[in-house]
């Protein structure tokens, strides 16, 4: 349950940061994830029409980068949690029976990334509290901010995410 | 509307899309996303008490970002996006996109809007964003 979480647990994985090197940013990706939404821009599918409107190849959609769940292979699915989710993504030790939310992010872009790019993620926990909620009991808040960081150097994308940790009902 | 003269506060823009399962689990394939509750109806009703698999909470941030960079073309540049997600959607049912223009400042290009997404049971994600827009010529 989320009431089992003791925010005070964590208090030294605050201000941690981790640090994924994702790999270079494809073509494919940039129009896969257009795609799964249905998104026609032809910035993340034409590479001509992209290069005539200044960019070096088609556009990354800004958010599939924080849309990213795991940026590594993952666990085996032996490993993987009731939920299906791959329980060493989590900041703390997240118990089994709970139910796992997208709160919402906040994007800043620095600029639109493009296919050939590199791309290292740096996710840093910056916080864990706790709140009552009438319908759902104890709500159990982490928040995480990331940054985005393009051929070693360059940040396109910041991130900051907040995850949601409720009880089954 | 793709110049900061074309554009009013209280401006909105809106369009609807219906996302299906198909499109769900290429939405979780592309995002290496392995949670049940958006591709094993079985779970997300009987154990998790959805109403059917949900619609995945960054797939509200992505068609908030497409109506906006669809409606203000290659010259527009989101700048910043941010939503809470406030509700569920589900697979098969209408999802409306929309934005609201909010703040105009024609000295830097920057258009600010409200923006949401919300079906037939109310407000599944609302937030703001920020494009920047060419000075008029």
């Amino acid at each position: 349950m989320s009431s089992e979480i003791d925010p005070g647990d964590y208090e030294d994985r605050l201000e941690t940061t981790e640090r994924w090197e994702y790999g270079v940013l494809t073509r494919r990706d940039a129009r896969r994830y257009a795609r799964s939404v249905e998104d026609e821009n032809p910035l993340f599918h034409d590479v001509e029409y992209a290069r005539e409107h200044g960019y070096d190849d088609v556009v990354v959609p800004p958010n599939f980068l924080s849309a990213i769940i795991d940026p590594t292979e993952g666990c085996p699915a032996s490993e993987l949690r009731e939920d299906g989710l791959d329980p060493n993504q989590f900041p703390i030790d997240m118990p089994s029976e709970v139910i796992l939310m997208g709160g919402g992010q906040d994007l800043t872009i620095d600029r639109y990334a493009t296919a050939g790019s590199s791309l290292t993620i740096e996710e840093t926990f910056v916080n864990i509290y706790q709140r009552e909620s009438s319908s759902m009991g104890v709500l159990t808040f982490l928040e995480q901010e990331s940054e985005y960081i393009v051929d070693g150097d360059e940040r396109v994308l910041r991130c900051e995410a907040t995850m949601i940790v409720g009880d089954r009902q | 509307m793709n110049s900061i003269d074309d554009v009013s506060v209280g401006d909105t823009v809106s369009r609807e899309q219906t996302p299906t399962r198909a499109q769900l689990f290429r939405y979780s394939a592309i995002t290496w996303n392995p949670h049940r509750i958006h591709y094993d109806t079985k779970y997300a009703s009987d154990v998790e008490g959805h109403p059917d698999v949900l619609v995945q909470a960054h797939f509200h941030g992505a068609v908030m970002q497409g109506l906006l960079m669809d409606q203000f073309g290659p010259e527009g540049q989101l700048t910043d996006l941010g939503w809470q997600n406030v509700g569920r959607a589900i697979p098969d049912e209408p999802l409306t996109v929309g934005a609201e223009v909010t703040s105009v400042n024609e000295s830097t290009g920057h258009v600010k809007f409200d923006v949401w997404t919300e079906s037939s049971e109310g407000r599944c994600a609302e937030g703001t964003a920020a494009v920047k827009l060419p000075a008029s010529e």
